[in-house]
C-alpha cells in the first residue's frame, strides 16, 4: 500500500474523528477570516459613506472670507459656486438640533441629476438624514444661521458684538434625492444633516449679494492652474479703490437712499472735500469728485472687507506695490476715546481718530522722526490742543481692538508731542480710516450707531463742526511701529495701504499693473483659495481610521486559539484510537519521521478542509457579528452606515491563516505519539507515562505559590500607576498572575489528587474517585481547565476596563456642556455677558412681565452659584472614539488662561521632560514656539494614532502642534485641548465662543441646563450634562469590551464543547470501567453521579481558577460593576450546565453499551 | 437447604439471519459451600450463562432464583444492589482499576453504596483480611501495574468476597494464567468459598483446573451436561 493510499485510508475510516478536528480548525477559520471580513466590509461601508457624502465633488476651496461666485464661471469641468453656513434647527418640543449644514447653491450643485422637481419652490429643501433626525415629516423648520465670515471680526471693537439673526422660519419644500442628496463639507462619516437653498437666497439672507465661499468642483485637469489665473484681490477680501471708483461708489450709494441724493450725498462726504471738488455752488458730480480725488487724493486705496489687513496681507500689497513700481503706504487707525493732556489743565478731544502709518510723499502726511513714543497733532480750528508745546505729553486713551462686547479701556498709550501737522493735503483726508456704516455715513457725532459705549455728552461743538467738515480724517499721527504695537492683532495689523499713482499714469494703468503684481504676490492658500482634494483625504481618512480587522482580530484571539485548542485535542484523541495502528507501521519498519508525515498529511487535509469551510462560513458569520456591532454602537447612525462586502481575499487570507495554524497545532498534538516506542503503541499505551501513580508537586506548589505573590505585588502596587492603561494594565497583568498561580495550583493538585486515599476514614469516597480519575490524564485536564480558566478570566477580568463616568459631587465640578452653532460673542463671564444671558431669558417670557422677572431674578442667582468657561473651537473634524476615521483637521478648543485647574484635566500620561502643571504648560506658550495641546488617551492612541511627545498638523496651514499630554476620563473626548493664546495664533479668525462649560454643584445641573437652553437657543445650542456627554464616548469602549466579552464568551462555549469532547471520550475510553463498576452493583444513578463529578471537577476547577484570579485583580482596581454581573453570571452558568449535561450524556451513552460487551472491548 | 436454582433458562442472541440460540434450557441447583466447574467447546454458551446467572445479562425465558430473589423481575437499581450483595464476579482479565490500589480495588465494590463510617472501617478491615489470605498482605498499597497477572487475580479474588456474595462467577480467571498461578488461583477460589460458605461456578477450558472441582459440568448444544 502506498502512502496516498493509506492517507487515503486513514481519512475515510476516520472521518467521523477528521471532521470534528475540521470543525475546530473551521471555527478558527470562521472567525480569523470574519474578523479580517469585518474590517473589510468596516472599511468598504465608510469608503462608501464618504464618498457618498461627496457625490460628484472631487475637489473643495472653503475660502476664509466670501468671494465672488463668479469666480466658479470659467474654470475647467463642474464647478459650483456655494454660500454654505452652519445652522441648527429647532424641533417640535423646543430641542435644537446641531451640525447642520446650510448651503445656497445654484443648478451646477446638482450635477448630472440637475435640480430635483420643484426646484427652487418656496423654503428649505432637506435630506433624508435630517428628515430622518427631525422625525414627523416637519412641514415647517426655524433654523438659525450662523457666520458666513464677513464683515469686521465680531469681536473687535468695531464688530457686531451680538449676532441680532433672528430664526429663519420657511416651509420645507421638498426632500433632497440623487447624487448630492448627502454632501458635506466637512469631513467625517454617516449621516450629514443638509438644509438647501437657491444660492440667491441664502446670499440675500446673509447680505452677501454675488458671494460665495465655498467652491465645489470634478477635479477636472487645469483647475488649480485656471483658478489661480482667475481669482482676483477681491477674491482674497481685498478691496481696491481707485479715484474714480470712490467717487462712483459715493455716488451710487447716495442715490439708493431715501430722501434727496445730495442730501445722502453730503452725508457721506466731508464739507472740506465737497468744497474742494464742487466748490461753494458747483455742479455736485461724480466727475467732479473723481477729478478731484484725482488731482489731490492720488492714491489707489487697499482696503479688506474685514475692516483690517493681516501683516501677511500687507506685506504682499507693498511688494506688489514695488515689484509695480509704485510707493505704498501701510495705516493703521484707532478710534481713541480721548487725546488727553496729562499735566495742566487735562485739555481732550474726544473719540478722534488716530493713524498710525509711515511718511510716504503724496500718500501720507510729512510725519517724520516720531519715534515709538512720538504723536503728530493736526491742528485744526477750536482744537483744544493746538497751542500743546512741543514734548508735552498726552494720553491716549481707548479700548482694544479687541473689545467684543465688553469694552474696558486699556491702559492710556502715552505719547510726546513731536509736531504740529497743519490741516492741509493727506492730513485731512477722511479716507485715512475706513467707512463704518453708522459712524462714517452720519453727518454729526451725535448721530453715530457705534457697538461700543459712547458718552455723547464729551462731544463739543467744535468736535460736531470738525466732523462735519472732515468726517474721520485723523486728529493726531503716531509711527507705524507705535501703532502696531498698540492695535495690531489677530485681527490685522493695518486698515489699509494706499498705493500711489504716477503722475504720468493714469489710475486704472496703475491699477492694472497692480492687480497683475497682486496676482503673483497674494498667496492663495492665505485666503483658502486653493482646492484641496477631498476624494483623496475622505479616503485616507478611512483608510488611516481604526483599523477594525486588526482590533476585531485582537478580540476574537482567545476563541481562535480556543479553536486550534480543540483542534489540536481532537486531532490527539483520533491519533490515540489508531496507537495500535502507529505502533504497527513503526514495527514493521516505518521511521518516524515517515510515520509523522503521513498523520501529517492527514491533518493537513483536515486543516484544509476545515479552513475552507470555515472561510466559506465567514460569510455568515461577519454579517452577524456587524450585526451585533451595530447593534451595540452607541452612535445608531453607524447601523445604516454598515454593509457585509464580501472580499475574497479577506476569506482566502483567514482560510489560510487557520490552515496554516491548524497544521501547527496537528503537529504539536501528535508530536511525543509518534515518538513513542512501538511495543507502547501496539498495547495502546498513549501517553509518556500517564499519571496512575504518586508524583512530586511540591514545585509545583511553591511555584504556584510565587507567581500568587508576584500578583498580589502587583496587584497592591497598581493603583499607583498613572490612570488609563498603564493602571488597568497592572491590574490585568496582576490577573494573568493570578491565572497563572491558579493553574499551577491546580496542576500541581492534580499530581496530589492521585494520592488521596479512598478508604474508610476517607470522606466522599466517590468524589475522591472522581477526582483521581480526572488526574489520570493532567495534561488532558489542564489543558480543558486551562481553556476554560482563560475564558472565565477574560470575561471577568475585562469587566476592570469598563468604564463610565459618574456625576460630579463637587460644586466646582465641570458639570455642563453647552455647544453652539452661532459663537457667543460677549464674554459670558463679563457683566456684559451675564446681562445678555438675563435679558434672553426675559425676552423668552416677554408675553408675561411678572414672570419674565421672576425667572430673570431666579437665573441671576443660578449665575451666582455657578462659573462659566467660554471656549473657542475650531475644526469639525471628531477627534474621538465615535469617529471611525482619522479626521484630518480634528476639533480644537481652548480655554482662557487659568480657567481650568489640574483637577480638571486629569493625566494618564505626559510628554517627557516639562513638569509644569498642565494648565499652565498649555496657557503659556511663547510666541513662535510651538503650541501645546492634550487630547483624551483613546482618541490620541486610536484615532489620531499619537503620543505625547508627538506632533501632528491640525489645520490647513498645517501648522505643527505638540501632544503634551494624555488625559484619562477629562472633558473633552473628542477634542484637543490648546491654550487660549496658542489658539488665537494659530485660527486668528475665529469669532467667539461656541463651546462653554459650566462648573456647577449637582443640584444646579437641571437649572443650568433650562437656563442655558433657553438663552441660547437662538444660538442653535446644544446643552447636556458635561457626563452624559463623556458617557457616550465611553460607551465606545464599552461597546468594543462588549464585543472582547461576547467573543470571549463565544470561546468560553467552545472551551466547553471542548471539555464535553473530552468528557466524552473519557468515558468512551473508560467504559470497560463503567462497566466494572456496574457488574460490581453500582446503579447507573451512581455511575452518571461518578462522571458527572468529575466533569463537575474540571469545569469548577477551570471556571473556579479563572473568574477567582480575575476578581482578584479587579476588586482593588473598583471591581465589577453591578450591571454586568448578571450577564456574566449567566454565560459562567451556562458554561457550567453545559459542561454537566456533556457528563451526564456521555455516561448515559457509555451505560447504553451492554456490560459484557463493554468490558470485553476493554480487556 | 437449596440457596440457587436455575429452571429452564433460555437465552438467544438475535443476529441478521435470526435469533441463535446459546442457552437452550438450563436446569441447574446448587447449595451453599458448592463449587462447580464449567467446562465446553468455544461458543457454547458458558459464559453467557455465567452472565445471565450474574445479571449482566437477561434471559429469555425459564427462572432464576438465588435465595429466594428472581433477578429478572428486579429494576435496573434493584439489580445493581442484587449484584452488588449476593454476586462476585471474577474475570478473566481481572478488570482491577488501575487508578487504585490493590486495597482501594478490593474496596471498590464497597463504594457501591453509601455506607456509615462503621460499615465503612468494618469492610476496610475485611478487605485487609481477604487480602491477607489471598497472599497479597504486603502489596495492599501497590497499583495494579506493579503486580503480576497471579497476583493480579489474586487480588481480584478477594474483591469479588468482599461483600459476602452467595455466589461467586469466575469466567476463565485462570485463562490468562500460566499452569502454577492457574492451579494457584482456582485453588484460593476453592478455599476461600469454602471459607466464605458460597457458592462458586467457575468457566474454565482447562481439564485440569475442571478436575479441582467436585461438580463438573459441561455445555453441550445450550445445555447442563455432567463432565
Amino acid at each position: 500500500m502506498t502512502s496516498l493510499a493509506l492517507i487515503r485510508a486513514g481519512l475515510t475510516r476516520h472521518g467521523v474523528a477528521h471532521a470534528a478536528a475540521a470543525i475546530g480548525v473551521a471555527v478558527g477559520a470562521m472567525v480569523l477570516a470574519g474578523a479580517l471580513l469585518l474590517g473589510s466590509s468596516l472599511r468598504q461601508s465608510l469608503q462608501a459613506s464618504a464618498l457618498g457624502r461627496l457625490g460628484w465633488v472631487d475637489r473643495v476651496l472653503v475660502a476664509e472670507r466670501p468671494f465672488r461666485a463668479a469666480l466658479a464661471d470659467g474654470l475647467p469641468g463642474r464647478v459650483a459656486p456655494v454660500l454654505v453656513a452652519r445652522a441648527s434647527v429647532r424641533v417640535t418640543g423646543g430641542s435644537v438640533l446641531g451640525k447642520i449644514t446650510l448651503m445656497g447653491v445654484d443648478d451646477r450643485y446638482f450635477g448630472a441629476d440637475g435640480p430635483p422637481t420643484g426646484w427652487p419652490g418656496d423654503g428649505f429643501w432637506i435630506n433624508e438624514d435630517l428628515q430622518n433626525a427631525i422625525g414627523n415629516n416637519a412641514a415647517r423648520l426655524s433654523i438659525t444661521v450662523g457666520p458666513a465670515g464677513s464683515g469686521p471680526p465680531r469681536e473687535s471693537l468695531l464688530g457686531q458684538a451680538e449676532d441680532a439673526t433672528a430664526p429663519w422660519e420657511a416651509p420645507v419644500a421638498g426632500c433632497l434625492n440623487g447624487l448630492m442628496s448627502h454632501f458635506s463639507i466637512s469631513e467625517g462619516v454617516g449621516p450629514s444633516r443638509l438644509v438647501v437653498v437657491p444660492l440667491a437666497k441664502l446670499q440675500e439672507r446673509l447680505s452677501q449679494p454675488g458671494r460665495a465661499n465655498a467652491l465645489l468642483a470634478d477635479g477636472a485637469a487645469g483647475l488649480d492652474s485656471a483658478l489661480s489665473g482667475a481669482i482676483q484681490a477681491e477674491d482674497h477680501g481685498l478691496v481696491l479703490r481707485t479715484p474714480s471708483s470712490r467717487a462712483a461708489d459715493l455716488f451710487s450709494r447716495s442715490t439708493r437712499m431715501s430722501g434727496t441724493a445730495r442730501s445722502d450725498l453730503f452725508r457721506r462726504l466731508a464739507r472740506s472735500e465737497a468744497m474742494a471738488a464742487f466748490g461753494r455752488e458747483g455742479a455736485v458730480t461724480a466727475g467732479r469728485l473723481e477729478h478731484y480725488y484725482s488731482r489731490d487724493r492720488r492714491y489707489i486705496l487697499v482696503e479688506s472687507s474685514g475692516l483690517y489687513l493681516s501683516s501677511a496681507r500687507v506685506a504682499s500689497v507693498e511688494r506688489a506695490a514695488s515689484k509695480a513700481g509704485v510707493p505704498s503706504a501701510p495705516v493703521l487707525v484707532h478710534l481713541a476715546n480721548a487725546i488727553a493732556e496729562t499735566g495742566g489743565n487735562g485739555r481732550q478731544i474726544p473719540y478722534s481718530v488716530v493713524a498710525a502709518t509711515r511718511p510716504v510723499l503724496g500718500l501720507t502726511p510729512p510725519i517724520t522722526n516720531l519715534g515709538d513714543d512720538g504723536i503728530a497733532i493736526v491742528d485744526w480750528k477750536d482744537s483744544p490742543l493746538n497751542d500743546l508745546k512741543s514734548n508735552s505729553v498726552l494720553e491716549v486713551r481707548y479700548y482694544p481692538v479687541e473689545s467684543g462686547g465688553s469694552p474696558r479701556e486699556a491702559a492710556p498709550a502715552r505719547f510726546t508731542v513731536k509736531a504740529h501737522i497743519k490741516q492741509e493735503g493727506m492730513a485731512i483726508d477722511p479716507a485715512m480710516a475706513p467707512e463704518f456704516p453708522g459712524i462714517t455715513d452720519r453727518a454729526e457725532m451725535g448721530q453715530w450707531s457705534a457697538p461700543f459705549p459712547i458718552d455723547l455728552k464729551r462731544v463739543a461743538s467744535h468736535d460736531e463742526t470738525y466732523w462735519r467738515d472732515y468726517r474721520a480724517a485723523p486728529k493726531a499721527y503716531i509711527s507705524w511701529e507705535a501703532g502696531q504695537r498698540l492695535w495690531a492683532g489677530r485681527f490685522g495689523d493695518a486698515t489699509s495701504v494706499r498705493i500711489g499713482i504716477p503722475e504720468h499714469e493714469s489710475a486704472e494703468s496703475t491699477l492694472e499693473r497692480l492687480r497683475t503684481a497682486l496676482k503673483q504676490e497674494l498667496v492663495a492658500s492665505e485666503s483658502g483659495l486653493v482646492f484641496r482634494d477631498t476624494r483623496a483625504i475622505a479616503l485616507a481618512a478611512v483608510a488611516n481610521g481604526s483599523d477594525f480587522g486588526m482590533l476585531y482580530l485582537g478580540f476574537s484571539s482567545f476563541i481562535i486559539m480556543a479553536a486550534l485548542a480543540l483542534t489540536a485535542l481532537l486531532f490527539r484523541l483520533g491519533l490515540e484510537r489508531r496507537a495500535t495502528e502507529i505502533g504497527l507501521l513503526k514495527a514493521i519498519g516505518y521511521t518516524d519521521s515517515h510515520v509523522r508525515n503521513l498523520y501529517l498529511a492527514e491533518g493537513a487535509v483536515v486543516a484544509l478542509v476545515g479552513s475552507f469551510i470555515g472561510a466559506l462560513a465567514s460569510a455568515i458569520y461577519t454579517p452577524a457579528l456587524l450585526a451585533y456591532l451595530s447593534a451595540t454602537w452607541p452612535d445608531p447612525s453607524l447601523g445604516a452606515l454598515l454593509r457585509f462586502s464580501l472580499d475574497p481575499l479577506a476569506m482566502a487570507l483567514g482560510g489560510l491563516s487557520a490552515f496554516v495554524a491548524g497544521v501547527v497545532a496537528i503537529i504539536v498534538s501528535m508530536r511525543d505519539l509518534v515518538k513513542m516506542q512501538p511495543l507502547a503503541l501496539l498495547r495502546g499505551v498513549t501517553r509518556l507515562g500517564e499519571s496512575v501513580g504518586p508524583a512530586r508537586s511540591r514545585f509545583g506548589w511553591l511555584a504556584a505559590i510565587l507567581t500568587a505573590l508576584a500578583g498580589a505585588i502587583l496587584a497592591a502596587g497598581s493603583p499607583f500607576l498613572p490612570p488609563g492603561e498603564p493602571r488597568s494594565g497592572g491590574f490585568f497583568t496582576a490577573g494573568l498572575l493570578f491565572l497563572a498561580a491558579g493553574l499551577m495550583a491546580l496542576n500541581a493538585l492534580l499530581k496530589q489528587v492521585l494520592q488521596w486515599p479512598l478508604l474508610a476514614s476517607s470522606s466522599w469516597p466517590l468524589f475522591r474517585l472522581a477526582a483521581r480519575n480526572a488526574a489520570r490524564r493532567p495534561a488532558r485536564s489542564l489543558v480543558t481547565a486551562g481553556l476554560l480558566a482563560s475564558a472565565s478570566f477574560l470575561l471577568v477580568a475585562v469587566e476592570a476596563f469598563r468604564r463610565e463616568a459618574h456625576p460630579p459631587t463637587d460644586a466646582d465640578a465641570l458639570a455642563v456642556w453647552a455647544e453652539m452653532e452661532v459663537p457667543v460673542l460677549v464674554d459670558p463671564r463679563t457683566t456684559e455677558g451675564r446681562t445678555a444671558l438675563l435679558d434672553a431669558i426675559e425676552r423668552t417670557w416677554r408675553d408675561d412681565p411678572a414672570e419674565a422677572s421672576r425667572r430673570r431674578s431666579s437665573a441671576s442667582a443660578l449665575l451666582d452659584r455657578i462659573s462659566l468657561i467660554p471656549l473657542r473651537l475650531a475644526g469639525e473634524g471628531e477627534a474621538g472614539c465615535l469617529n471611525l476615521t482619522r479626521p484630518d483637521q480634528p476639533r480644537v478648543v481652548a480655554a482662557p488662561a487659568g480657567s481650568l485647574t489640574v483637577a480638571d484635566l486629569p493625566v494618564a500620561a505626559r510628554m517627557g521632560g516639562d513638569t509644569k502643571p498642565l494648565p499652565a504648560l498649555l496657557d503659556e506658550v511663547a510666541p513662535g514656539a510651538e503650541a501645546m495641546v492634550a487630547g483624551e488617551a483613546s482618541a490620541l492612541t486610536w484615532i489620531l494614532k499619537k503620543a505625547p511627545g508627538d506632533s501632528l498638523c491640525i489645520n490647513s496651514s498645517e501648522d505643527a502642534v505638540r501632544v503634551a499630554a494624555a488625559l484619562h476620563d477629562g472633558p473633552f473626548p473628542s477634542e484637543l485641548l490648546m491654550g487660549e493664546s496658542a489658539f488665537l495664533r494659530m485660527f486668528p479668525q475665529t469669532e467667539g465662543w461656541r463651546v462653554v462649560l459650566v462648573r456647577a454643584a449637582p443640584t444646579d445641573i437641571p437649572e443650568v441646563l433650562a437656563l442655558l437652553r433657553t438663552a441660547w437657543a437662538d444660538k442653535g445650542a446644544e446643552v447636556v450634562p458635561l457626563v452624559d456627554r463623556v458617557n457616550k464616548y465611553l460607551a465606545v469602549e464599552n461597546s468594543y469590551l462588549g464585543t472582547f466579552q461576547a467573543l470571549g464568551g463565544l470561546g468560553l462555549i467552545l472551551g466547553t464543547a471542548g471539555l464535553a469532547i473530552v468528557l466524552l471520550r473519557a468515558v468512551w475510553e473508560r467504559r470497560g470501567e463503567l462497566a466494572l463498576l456496574a457488574a460490581l452493583g453500582y446503579r447507573p444513578g451512581r455511575i452518571t453521579l461518578l462522571v458527572l463529578l468529575e466533569s463537575a471537577a474540571l469545569l469548577l476547577a477551570g471556571l473556579g481558577t479563572g473568574t477567582i484570579a480575575a476578581l482578584l485583580a479587579v476588586i482593588p482596581h473598583g471591581g465589577v460593576s453591578r450591571s454586568s454581573l448578571p450577564g456574566l453570571a449567566l454565560t459562567l452558568l451556562a458554561c457550567l450546565v453545559t459542561g454537566l449535561l456533556a457528563g451526564v450524556l456521555s455516561a448515559a451513552m457509555a451505560q447504553r453499551a451492554r456490560v459484557i460487551e463493554a468490558l470485553r472491548q476493554d480487556a | 437447604m437449596t440457596a440457587l436454582r436455575v429452571q429452564n433458562v433460555v437465552k438467544a442472541f438475535p443476529a441478521l439471519s435470526g435469533p441463535v440460540p446459546v442457552l437452550a434450557g438450563i436446569d441447574l441447583t446448587m447449595e451453599p459451600g458448592e463449587a462447580m466447574a464449567l467446562t465446553g467447546p468455544s461458543g457454547s454458551g458458558k459464559s453467557t450463562l455465567l452472565h445471565v446467572l450474574g445479571a449482566l445479562e437477561k434471559s429469555d425465558s425459564g427462572s432464576i432464583d438465588l435465595d429466594g430473589i428472581d433477578p429478572s423481575a428486579l429494576n435496573s437499581d434493584a439489580l445493581a444492589d442484587y449484584r452488588n450483595s449476593k454476586i462476585g464476579f471474577v474475570f478473566q482479565d481481572h478488570h482491577l482499576l488501575p487508578q487504585c490500589t490493590v486495597l482501594e480495588n478490593v474496596l471498590s465494590p464497597g463504594w457501591a453504596k453509601k455506607r456509615s463510617h462503621t460499615e465503612a472501617i468494618a469492610l476496610e478491615a475485611r478487605s485487609r483480611d481477604l487480602l491477607h489470605r489471598v497472599g497479597l498482605g504486603s502489596r495492599l498499597d501497590h497499583l495494579p501495574a506493579a503486580l503480576s497477572g497471579g497476583e493480579r487475580q489474586r487480588a481480584a479474588v478477594a474483591r469479588a468476597l468482599l461483600l459476602k456474595p452467595r455466589l461467586v462467577l469466575a469466567d476463565e480467571p485462570t485463562g490468562n494464567l500460566d499452569r502454577t498461578s492457574a492451579f494457584a488461583v482456582a485453588r484460593l477460589l476453592l478455599d476461600m468459598i469454602a471459607a466464605e460458605n458460597a457458592m462458586l461456578i467457575v468457566v474454565t477450558h482447562s481439564m485440569e483446573i475442571a478436575g479441582l472441582f467436585p461438580r463438573r459440568y459441561r455445555m453441550e448444544d445450550g445445555r447442563l451436561a455432567p463432565a
